[in-house]
């Protein structure tokens, strides 16, 4: 019998094209990782950067509070905003596919277009909105229910998840919608069917087989949040400073790189982590939803 | 008698049951959609707020609204520093764009067939996606400072750009190469075309919404980048930059309208590419 496998397409050395891309990558990705790697081991002192080998960049991270406390709550506050965005997402992504009707592309693209715009500028239109001076404080205090405008709305833990949940909902809608509208209709009609309600066949067909969707959403959210910057900076005020602005002060204020390479590194490791843990979970339910 | 009313009753309690639970449907959809329509709007009161602000004729970025003007507008296109960070943001979304469709449209056709390690390639193609953006940043950072090169825009910024976009490029264009027929390009060697004959007049054609996907997907990345910028610049100034700057100032309504340009900026391109990619 003829060896399939020896039969070669004429066009096989097209393997070859794919070497650019991640010659590219291998240097302007993964090597800078592995220099953020060598500078965690190494020391900053006042006269420079020394190639002095140690942990003592993850000892002085694990010594104190301050540190630990900051990663903490920054996976937390990732953790809670992936949640709610799924809860406040779900129902979007479901309306557009199954009941938006002939208006669909339409739902779609104003869904896709904040998806394609500046992350900063989607942060920043939340100042005007919510600061003292803001169009809710005029709202507010037009409509009586306030007596005098109030500085609370701006530069607190509630305007750093409003900023996150409004900038992050369109990358958790659009592949939630993806892995819905990709679900065979028949599944559905077949469970109905079988006297299974609308609700029952929403829980136990349509969201189990659409958690791909939603896990690749939470991951890009999940990302996103426990490295952010942007928001916290723009619209947590000082006490709002999450763990990406700390570790961006070791590269912009202080310029302690190898006390910012640890940091970087060990979010990194976290961020792994919760990845693993997102698919893990996604492969549990897989099982159970197929 | 007994029988026949216990049945009449059964269907009649049913019908009703029916005829309940077809209202809660009709009413969870009325829901449904009334609460989709009021996050559509909520997604986008912020920005339309910023565009009407634009427009006021007030000192700072805040209500009340004293009258029509674009003074603001005015002022934005005088504005020697908006003109160098405009140049420089389209600069450096067009090479971006141009570099990373090359590179992940060949990745894109290289992957076609399965071979050894193309599971690996695959992941290292999706690795900036899970990669935050702040450490992609400072990883590219500290490469450049390791080996003294001067951050600047069309060295570091470019490399972190394009590492930024490439992902994209090669998913779009990836579909399109899974999704061809082997077939017609077989067909058009049968009649005698060469293989690069076949390429440009068959494989390209066919993949082409997708390459073109991939071009305004990878310049709107580009185009509108913080994080990686703001570690990689060395002081150059994009829009982006620019924006962030004016951020921690007294707020005008100039903000808002540069703010006001960028999105509809973006808002065109992407809607160029619906329609680009729809044909």
């Amino acid at each position: 019998m003829l060896n399939q496998k020896r039969i070669r397409h004429p066009m096989s050395y097209l393997t070859w094209l794919v070497t650019p891309a991640c010659v590219w990558l291998l240097i302007f990705l993964v090597l800078p990782m592995l220099i953020v790697l060598v500078y965690s081991l190494w020391e900053s002192t006042i006269t420079g950067i020394h190639p002095m080998w140690g942990l003592q960049n993850y000892k002085r991270f694990f010594e104190g509070t301050l540190y630990v406390g900051l990663l903490a709550r920054s996976l937390s506050t990732a953790i809670f905003v992936t949640i709610l965005t799924i809860l406040i997402g779900y129902p979007v992504a479901y309306f557009v596919a199954r009941k938006a009707g002939r208006h669909k592309t339409i739902y779609l693209i104003l869904v896709l277009v904040p998806f394609w715009t500046s992350y900063l500028l989607r942060n920043f239109a939340w100042m005007p909105v919510l600061g003292t001076q803001g169009v809710l404080n005029k709202l507010l205090v037009g409509l009586g229910i306030l007596a005098q405008p109030s500085p609370v709305f701006l530069y607190s833990k509630l305007a750093v998840y409003i900023g996150f949940v409004h900038t992050l909902l369109p990358y958790l809608i659009v592949p939630v919608y993806v892995s819905i509208e990709a679900l065979d209709p028949r599944l559905i009609e077949a469970a109905k069917d079988l006297g299974a309600s609308k609700i029952r066949a929403l829980l136990h067909i349509t969201v189990p087989l659409s958690m791909p969707g939603i896990i690749s959403g939470s991951i890009i959210v999940f990302v996103n949040v426990a490295g952010a910057y942007v928001t916290p900076k723009l619209l947590g005020g000082s006490s709002g400073i999450m763990y990406g602005n700390t570790l961006a002060d070791q590269f912009s204020a202080t310029y302690d790189l190898p006390f910012g390479s640890a940091l970087s590194l060990i979010l990194m490791v976290f961020v792994v982590l919760g990845i693993g843990l997102l698919n893990r979970f996604a492969s549990v339910k897989g099982l159970y939803g197929g | 008698m007994e029988v026949s009313l216990g049945a009449t009753l059964t269907k009649d309690v049913s019908k009703a049951r029916l005829n309940w639970l077809t209202k809660l449907e009709k009413c969870a959809d009325a829901f449904l959609r009334g609460y989709s329509t009021l996050l559509y709007f909520i997604l986008y009161a912020p920005s339309l707020v910023l565009v009407v602000l634009s427009f006021n004729k007030s000192f700072t970025m805040t209500l009340p609204w004293k009258g029509f003007t674009v003074h603001w507008y005015e002022a934005l296109f005088r504005d020697a520093d908006v003109a160098i960070s405009f140049k420089n943001s389209l600069l450096v979304a067009l090479l971006t764009m141009s570099i990373s469709t090359v590179l992940g449209t060949l990745c894109a056709l290289g992957m076609r067939r399965r071979f050894r390690g193309s599971k690996w390639v695959y992941q290292l193609m999706l690795l900036p996606l899970v990669t935050p953006g702040i450490i992609s940043g400072i990883s590219v950072f500290l490469l450049f400072t390791h080996f003294s090169i001067m951050p600047s825009l069309f060295g570091s910024v470019l490399a972190g750009h394009i590492v930024f976009a490439l992902p994209y490029v090669f998913l779009v264009v990836y579909a399109r190469v899974q999704a061809l027929d082997p077939r017609l390009e077989e067909a058009a060697m049968d009649l005698g075309a060469n293989e690069t004959r076949t390429f440009f007049h068959v494989t390209l054609p066919l993949i082409m919404p997708g390459v073109l996907g991939g071009m305004f997907f990878s310049f709107l990345l580009s185009f509108d980048e913080f994080i990686r910028t703001f570690f990689l610049s060395g002081g150059e100034r994009t829009l982006p930059m620019l924006l962030w700057g004016m951020l921690f100032d007294v707020l005008s309504p100039e903000v808002a309208a540069l703010a006001t340009v960028m999105l509809f900026t973006s808002i065109g391109l992407l809607l160029i590419a619906q329609y680009w990619m729809r044909r």
